[in-house]
């Protein structure tokens, strides 16, 4: 039987036409199907496999069933799953797939390619990985070789089916991981090739590999392959870490703690840089190691653990290796460019490694600065476009958030007096504007620009710099210049990278503007610019860039006579509205789109060159502001998306400003509400604090009355007191009620005012309720708007912020109306209390004063009762008197009387 | 920085039981009421001393919903150490364990060494979980527990180092084979052989202390 089988494959093999592969494929796999004995099996798995090249499809879409239900049932025999694998292998690979030269850099596959037709078909149920998987773990080579590779080619048709279905079956990772301690190195190197297809994009699978130790073991092959001396593999391994780092902050704070930024300095340990020829593979191998540095302190990453990992570097030693290599002889031209931006990245930002990198010299004699030298291949026309813009994505690094470098690079720019002075940076950066290279100046201009970076100072100190570009011509001041090139310029490119220097230079310097403004016919130029229509996507540009800078001029000139002339200008010659346009029209150019996406050089040819990363990030934020100030000019306009939205946005910003004075009134009304109820308090406190002492009068009345009832009874002791104590009493009261009438009085106002206050109250709760009305019409207004279908993405957003901060300040006020509402009724029920409060007290007082007249009448009804009694006791005591006198009289004759008798009689008898 | 050892860690645990709160106030010492929710697995080091010996934690802090089981599962083999959290205001927290621990015992190499903590123990106020019944789990599963609290800090320190000295112990004790890296351990960069030291804490000399330069 098995002869038989093998001679019908031969035959099928001979005849060839597809027509017979076809039929030979289906009759093959009608026998493996049927087929009893394993060892016939196994023949016609064999033969498949030699016919399965030729006729992939068919194998594929009547085999693949089969081939899989072997796969499960057959797992133990290791000959029959080693024959399935490579079948598997054979009719997934669309191409030499593994012929990594094209693997790695080829774009993705597309979806619908059969590879990844068939990948799909293998990955429906997820058992078949998890089986591919035990049999990566297997160590027989003629199976784990076939199930990694299959893995991989699965893994290159549709990475992401793989990628997920790995994560779901979970814990298979470390059979790969084991892979790579594979000691047959084809196995291993299929490993690495495998990882790199499963990390790409995939923060998860990044993950877990990393924690499987996955830098340990690479960098350990990487070392053991001779580093930058290295094949293939080392390239892999890199390219793994790279991916494996990319944007996954978790795993780079890994390579961080583990110390593999350290052992990266191994490379520079093993590598004889300059030492050996360089081939092919050695720059690769240095390119992608320099990319793996990258990508722990690449400018998107979040700051601190770009911070982080700039200081580790720096502490490890990494920083200098890496500069070293520029100053090395001999090292090519795509190894500098990369060296050049993994300096510019290390150090940017980082002061440390700024000023590191400042005090580095070139080997020459004497020493140079090494960023002199630099500078230097920057502003020479032969040298290529992308190491020169290299070059200033180092000196950008070099000034980012440096301003103490800044302003030393624009101190340096006017020569020192004195004999010919070395050259200094910013002599060469000055120098270059007058070059006759475009890419020279606009080197320089953006270089310039970001000496000016957010420094008020910097630009007025510029203002002042004179430069001497040769004996033969004239000193001229660095804005005269940019006016020349401007004028006089016939290259887009350098014209385009004065005006962003420009621009960023008048921006928020009025001195700037006064300065640029005097220069003649300037603004005429830039207004011809924008008048002319060009139909070169380049010239749109440039022109875009003149409206920005007239824009910018009429924002931050001081002067209202020279703003409102240019907007008269503007509107009489062009329009505003096209004029805002033009502005608006920058930020779609290609260019402005492809050079936003990464702050480190990446354009295709020197013709592409216009605008700078950080330029762009200016431009987004100051564009609307300039626009805005053109609104605040204009009235009659036929709005158009973006400008009706920057209306509006002020609009509501009026809004909020308002709603916040009114918010001011609101709590100024509530807390003289709160005031007004204090004092009701106090008052009230007062009434009642009278009324005790009323009730103290009151006693005090009772024991005047019980002491002149006293006094009546002791008259005779107290004759003239009573009358003066009454008295005193009658004028303290008296003087009592007149001041419980001007406490009422005073009351009485208190009550008048409270009474003013409530409907300003009530107004102000009219207003509160308006401005709410408004706001909720403006909130549906732009609902509508964002409903509208605006596909501005940034004014939807805004849109919802606006929307949002709407529906807080509606709550808000609702709070507040409810609290007015709530506080009125608290000085409803106040002003109630305190009537009722008066009320008694008016009762209390007109009491009091009643009594206190009724006690007088009778007060007095006694005095004059006593003052009678007094009268009658006079006259009483007159007559005693008399009667005392006469019998005086009489006793004095008595003794005198005895006397003559002749009796003693002593006077003290008397 | 030196160490002796590096012990690698894993914390699990169902959603929302302070998971990652527990692993920033070990590493940062501070506490963030409001934490967003852990996307697959987060990674944290700090180093400590036991025994007068540098031994540098590596924590994988992991993401407790169901839907990041699989990938959870990734990190049993190859760690030393787990924490095992739950909640003890919430009873379900509690009564998910037993899945956990089947997980964990599951996918794990056998050494690893479980520390079962009840976090938030500073809110006494909502306890559902009794401290008895999480001492009496872990007593039946061989486990070491403690209860603390992300919050205040209380014995978040005690949680991470009570299970390095145990993994201490037990390599002391020659379970460990820490040869085999999968098990979670590794020596760390100053020793120059492997051998376990069962003599005097600190016996390394300065001398050996130094970083090896180049690798090559």
């Amino acid at each position: 039987m098995s002869f038989l089988f093998r001679s019908f494959a031969k035959k099928a093999e001979s005849e060839g036409g597809e027509r017979n592969g076809t039929q030979a494929v289906e009759s093959l796999i009608h026998r493996i199907e049927s087929v009893t004995l394993v060892a016939d099996r196994r023949d016609g798995l064999r033969a498949l496999k030699d016919l399965a090249k030729e006729n992939r499809v068919i194998v594929a879409t009547r085999g693949m069933d089969i081939l899989l239900s072997i796969l499960e049932q057959d797992r133990s025999d290791q000959e029959m799953v080693a024959v399935v694998l490579d079948i598997l292998c054979i009719i997934m690979s669309d191409s030499e797939v593994l012929e990594r030269a094209n693997s790695k850099t080829a774009e993705k596959p597309d979806n619908d390619s059969l590879g990844a037709q068939f990948t799909e078909i293998f990955l429906k149920k997820s058992d078949h990985l998890a089986l591919l998987l035990e049999f990566v773990k297997e160590f027989q080579f003629q199976i784990r070789w076939p199930a990694v590779r299959l893995m991989c080619t699965m893994a290159y048709n549709s990475p992401k089916a793989v990628q997920n279905t790995l994560l779901s079956v979970g814990g298979g990772i470390s059979n790969i991981m084991d892979v790579l301690t594979d000691n047959r190195e084809i196995i291993r190197n299929d490993g690495v090739l495998l990882l790199y297809f499963i990390t790409k994009n995939d923060p998860s699978l990044q993950k877990i590999i990393a924690f499987g130790k996955a830098f340990e073991i690479l960098l350990d092959i990487v070392r053991d392959e001779g580093c930058g001396e290295g094949g293939v593999v080392v390239e892999d391994c890199l390219l793994v870490i790279s991916n494996l780092l990319a944007n996954n902050a978790s795993n780079i704070k890994l390579f961080k703690e583990d110390g593999c930024i350290h052992k990266l300095n191994m490379w520079f340990a093993a590598d004889k840089t300059g030492s050996s020829a360089w081939s092919e593979q050695r720059k690769v191998n240095a390119v992608s190691l320099l990319n793996v540095i990258r990508n722990l302190v690449s400018p998107s990453l979040p700051s601190p653990i770009v911070r982080s990992c700039q200081e580790a570097c720096s502490k490890s030693g990494l920083v200098a290796h890496v500069c070293d290599i520029l100053m090395t002889p001999g090292v090519p031209l795509n190894v500098l460019v990369q060296t050049l931006n993994t300096v510019a990245e290390l150090i940017r930002g980082n002061q440390k490694n700024q000023e590191d990198f400042s005090a580095m010299e070139a080997p020459l004699k004497p020493p140079r600065p090494a960023l002199a030298i630099l500078l230097l291949s920057m502003f020479n026309e032969r040298q290529t476009f992308d190491l020169r813009l290299a070059v200033l994505y180092v000196l950008s690094a070099f000034l980012h958030k440096n301003p103490a470098m800044q302003l030393k690079v624009l101190q340096s720019v006017q020569p020192a007096g004195g004999n010919t002075p070395e050259y200094t940076l910013g002599q060469l950066l000055g120098g270059a504007l007058f070059s006759a290279d475009s890419m020279n100046q606009w080197c320089s201009a953006v270089a310039f620009i970001h000496c000016l970076a957010e420094s008020v100072e910097h630009k007025k100190f510029l203002l002042g710099v004179e430069i001497i570009p040769s004996v033969a011509l004239p000193a001229s001041t660095l804005l005269e210049r940019c006016g020349v090139i401007l004028r006089e310029g016939t290259q887009l490119q350098s014209k385009i990278g004065v005006l962003q220097l420009l621009c960023v230079w008048l921006t928020e310097c009025p001195d700037a503007v006064d300065a640029f403004l005097r220069i003649e016919s300037i603004m005429l130029i830039l207004l011809t610019q924008i008048l002319d229509s060009p139909l070169d996507p380049a010239q749109k540009l440039f022109q875009g860039l003149c409206a920005f800078l007239f824009g910018i001029c009429i924002h931050y000139d001081r002067k209202s006579e020279s703003r409102n002339e240019m907007l008269e200008l503007l509107r009489s010659r062009i329009g505003l509205e096209v004029f805002r346009e033009k502005i608006v029209e920058v930020t779609r150019h290609e260019n402005f789109v492809k050079a936003s996406q990464r702050p480190d050089p990446a354009v295709a040819s020197q013709n592409d060159i216009f605008l700078d990363y950080d330029f762009i990030k200016f431009y987004k934020a100051t564009e609307g502001k300039v626009c805005e100030s053109l609104d605040q000019n204009d009235e009659d306009r036929v709005p158009s998306g973006a400008e009706l939205f920057n209306q509006q946005r002020a609009d509501l910003l009026a809004r909020d400003e308002k709603i916040a004075a009114l918010e001011r009134d609101l709590s100024h009304s509530h807390s003289r509400l709160s005031e007004t109820t204090r004092q009701i308090e106090n008052l009230s406190q007062r009434v009642s604090l009278l009324t005790t002492e009323i009730q103290i009068r009151d006693q005090e009345i009772e024991t005047l009355q019980r002491d002149s009832r006293q006094q009546q009874q002791h008259h005779h002791r107290q004759q003239n007191a009573p009358s003066a104590e009454m008295a005193e009493e009658n004028r303290q009261l008296r003087l009592h009620v007149q001041h419980l009438d001007e406490t009422v009085s005073q009351l009485q106002q208190n009550v008048d005012y409270f009474q003013s206050v409530v409907p300003e109250l009530e107004q102000l709760r009219g207003l509160v309720s308006q401005q709410q009305q408004q706001i909720t019409s403006y909130y549906s207004y732009f609902e509508g708007l964002k409903e509208g279908g605006d596909s501005n993405a940034a004014l939807v957003m805004e849109n919802a912020d606006l929307a949002s901060r709407i529906s807080t300040l509606d709550s808000l006020l609702f709070s507040w109306q409810t609290e007015a509402g709530r506080v009125k009724d608290e000085l409803e029920s106040q002003k109630a209390e305190f009537l009722r409060k008066e009320n008694a007290a008016e009762q209390v007082a007109s009491e009091l004063r009643r009594e206190s007249e009724q006690k007088l009448v009778e007060a007095q009804d006694e005095l004059l009762k006593l003052q009678t009694k007094y009268a009658d006791l006079n006259l009483e005591q007159a007559d005693l008197l008399e009667l005392v006198t006469d019998s005086d009289q009489q006793l004095k004759v008595y003794r005198d009387r005895l006397r003559q008798l002749g009796e003693v009689v002593s006077d003290d008898d008397e | 920085m030196s160490y002796a050892y590096l012990f690698k860690y894993i914390i699990i645990g169902d959603t929302g039981v302070g998971k990652s709160c527990l692993l920033l106030q070990f590493t940062d010492k501070r506490f963030q009421p409001v934490h967003d929710l852990t996307i697959g697995v987060e990674f944290g080091a700090r180093m400590i001393t036991i025994a007068g010996k540098q031994i540098k934690l590596q924590i994988w802090d992991t993401a407790g919903q169901e839907s990041f089981r699989s990938i959870t599962r990734s990190y049993y083999r190859g760690a030393a150490g787990a924490l095992l959290v739950y909640d003890i205001t919430r009873r379900d927290t509690f009564e998910h364990l037993t899945n956990w621990l089947e997980d964990a015992r599951q996918h794990s190499s056998s050494n690893m060494v479980i520390m079962l903590i009840g976090n938030k123990c500073d809110l006494e106020s909502r306890r559902e979980v009794k401290k008895e019944e999480g001492e009496a789990f872990a007593r039946e599963h061989g486990m070491i527990f403690m209860e603390a609290s992300a919050k205040t800090a209380q014995n978040v320190e005690e949680a991470f180092i009570n299970t390095a000295k145990e993994i201490y112990d037990k390599i002391q004790e020659g379970v460990f084979d820490i040869q085999n890296e999968a098990n979670g351990i590794k020596l760390g960069p100053e020793h120059a052989s492997p051998g376990v030291g069962g003599g005097g804490a600190g016996a390394r000399g300065p001398g050996s202390s130094s970083q090896s330069g180049g690798c090559c």
